[in-house]
């Protein structure tokens, strides 16, 4: 098991470098419904993001009167595991993820220019092999995009583990279940702003500075990738009459 | 005289109290204080706030009072049978209660917020590995004992997530799971009884640091008036052998890597200091149970006896032989596990039931002289015949 992770060579299981990312696929406004939407594929994570807003809040408890509230709801298909997922209900890991995806972009996303109002978003992740959250993360940066919601900077997000001494970026599922550190970093990437930080298991404080500057290199990787979709949709959608 | 009307229960659930929004001039001065780089309770930057760590009589349950936040954590355990994914290990599970008395913002329903602290004890204290679970398990793929952490906010003044986490990790020290021996096919579960309980084998301590952001301000430990005002937080579960454990960023606020490094080390040193008031609190507490920890996992005298499997049962045949065993065994007397009562229904003195309530030395004095009634009773009804 443990050669798996990194072998001799300094290759992982499938293939890449310890810094090489997984190859990343992205679209702009594949769903026709929603005021913004955005498939991203990161390897074999496929995520789906669909944002609707800024509309009138439904709920007169939650309304804040000087800026718009997110609401966020991650959902797990489930077919999108190795393991069929049972549960069809609202279980605490999808609610966790959801309320961490709303704290991400409460802090990137202008707010205080929709008062009285809410934005929705809806991810769904159709196939998962690990990363799921960064990849939503990313997805529905370019949901709002698409949506026209005004934010200060991408929102880009990487996960790392650390692995005898070296960093592996954008883990798969078989490094996740590694019972490695898993550190995940969603950052603002022109001006290095961290807005979202997780960590899970251990990991000693001597390795966090390494981490975390490899990880925002990833960041700014996957920020180049997808800063080029949204130029190539901007034309496509310009040049639409 | 006023008469307490009775509300039902759903009514009750149904009238909340709304909270009160923060004045103007509340949030105004709060902001001032903030920005002259001072905190509205008078603490410096870095400290925490009085922390008093209490525990109760049944082991596993701890109080930990936070400033004002209060947080009752009780641990349980169960035997149950495993899930086939994982035979050989036991669970771990903790249910988080935000109780509507400890402020008028909690209703009592379970909201995201209850959830997200929930899953931030399960990937602080489950997912490093902080019990060995493999130690829990009787019989591989047939029981296993389950724990059960149940934490009941009881009082609300900001910094709920460190209150919790040290209310579960002192629960968790303290408590003491029962012992069995598996000898072949079978497997004997003593009682408290019968053998003291052995604590659980907790490999390290992560403790959970919440520095709260305003502006330029870093509040570590926010009180309730710091958290209405804050723009985010963070919190940063660390043990003491260095390794940060959790790490948690809630709200709209953004960080610089050194920020991030900064606040690590902060919650390096707290940790350290807080553990060791744990552990200090523990030693006192062990201490004034008169159970020494070299003692601790030593079997009490009674379980040499034949009783033990009668106990287990609960069906006591022989009355006298019991009694001849409860003179003769002192360490009875210093349990405060609960011990035995005998009531007996007839005169034939059979035994009815066997539970645990009182103490030994009540029901030793008693038994003599509860005979002696039955006894005499006969006797004086036939006085008045002559």
């Amino acid at each position: 098991m443990a050669s798996e992770i990194l072998s001799a060579e300094g290759l992982r299981c499938d293939g890449r470098r310890p810094q090489e990312m997984r190859k990343l696929k992205c679209e702009l406004g594949i769903s026709e419904g929603a005021d913004g939407s955005a498939l991203v594929e990161q390897g074999y994570t496929k995520v789906l993001v669909s944002v609707f807003g800024p509309h009138e809040c439904a709920n007169r408890n939650t309304r804040n009167h000087e800026r718009a509230i997110i609401s966020c709801s991650y959902n797990l298909a489930s077919f999108g595991s190795a393991i069929r997922k049972k549960k069809m209900n609202t279980d605490k890991k999808s609610t966790e993820v959801g309320v961490m995806i709303q704290n991400t972009f409460e802090a990137a996303v202008m707010l205080e220019k929709f008062p009285k109002s809410q934005i929705d978003i809806y991810v769904q992740v159709l196939q998962g092999d690990g990363g799921e959250r960064c990849v939503a993360i990313n997805a529905t940066t370019l949901a709002l995009i698409n949506a026209g919601i005004p934010m200060k900077d991408y929102v880009c997000a990487c996960a790392a583990t650390v692995y005898q001494d070296s960093v592996l970026l954008d883990i798969n599922n078989l490094e996740e279940s590694s019972r490695g550190p898993l550190f995940m970093l969603a950052v603002m990437p022109h001006t290095d702003s961290i807005v979202q930080l997780q960590l899970d298991h251990r990991l000693h404080n001597d390795h966090l500075d390494k981490v975390v500057k490899e990880t925002i290199q990833g960041c700014r990787d996957i920020q180049v990738l997808l800063d080029r979709q949204v130029k190539e949709w901007t034309v496509e959608a310009g040049s639409r009459t | 005289l006023m008469k307490l009307r009775r509300v039902s229960s759903k009514q009750w659930y149904q009238r909340r109290v709304r909270e009160v929004p923060l004045s103007i001039n509340t949030k105004t001065f709060l902001e001032e204080v903030l920005k002259q780089g001072l905190r509205p309770d008078a603490r410096e930057t870095y400290d925490y706030r009085n922390i008093q760590i209490e525990f109760g009589s049944r082991w596993g349950h701890a109080e930990v009072v936070l400033g004002n936040t209060r947080v009752m954590a009780r641990v349980s355990a169960q035997i149950e049978k495993p899930p086939v994914t994982r035979p050989m290990e036991g669970s771990l599970l903790f249910f988080v209660y935000f109780s509507p008395m400890s402020s008028a913002k909690f209703s009592g329903n379970r909201t995201d917020f209850s959830t997200v602290v929930t899953r931030l004890l399960e990937r602080t204290i489950k997912e490093t590995r902080v019990i060995d679970t493999e130690s829990l398990c009787i019989v591989s793929g047939e029981k296993v004992i389950n724990l059960r952490v149940d934490l009941n906010l009881l009082d609300f003044a900001g910094n709920i997530i460190d209150a919790c986490c040290i209310a579960a990790m002192s629960a968790l020290s303290h408590f003491r799971r029962p012992d069995f021996v598996v000898n072949g096919e079978e497997v004997t579960v003593f009682t408290e009884k019968e053998r003291d309980p052995i604590p659980l084998s907790v490999l390290h301590i992560p403790i959970t640091c919440t520095i709260g952001f305003a502006g330029e301000k870093i509040l570590v430990d926010p009180s309730d008036d710091e958290e209405s005002v804050m723009d985010g937080f963070v919190s940063i579960a660390t043990n003491t052998h260095h390794e940060i454990c959790y790490i948690y960023m809630g709200g709209g606020v953004t960080l610089t890597p050194a920020l991030v490094s900064k606040c690590c080390e902060i919650s390096s040193l707290k940790t350290q200091e807080i553990s060791a008031q744990i552990t200090s609190c523990l030693e006192a507490d062990a201490a004034t149970r008169k159970v020494s920890p070299e003692n601790a996992s030593k079997p009490s005298a009674i379980s040499s006896i034949s009783l033990q499997e009668k106990m287990d049962k609960l069906l006591v045949e022989d009355l006298t032989s019991i009694r001849e065993k409860m003179e003769t065994d002192d360490q009875v007397e210093s349990a405060q596990y609960g011990s035995i009562t005998i009531r007996y229904i007839d005169e034939t003195d059979t035994v009815d039931t066997v539970t645990g309530v009182g103490t030994v030395k009540e029901k030793k004095d008693q038994t003599p002289t509860k005979l002696a009634a039955i006894q005499k009773t006969p006797e004086k009804e036939s006085f008045p015949g002559f």
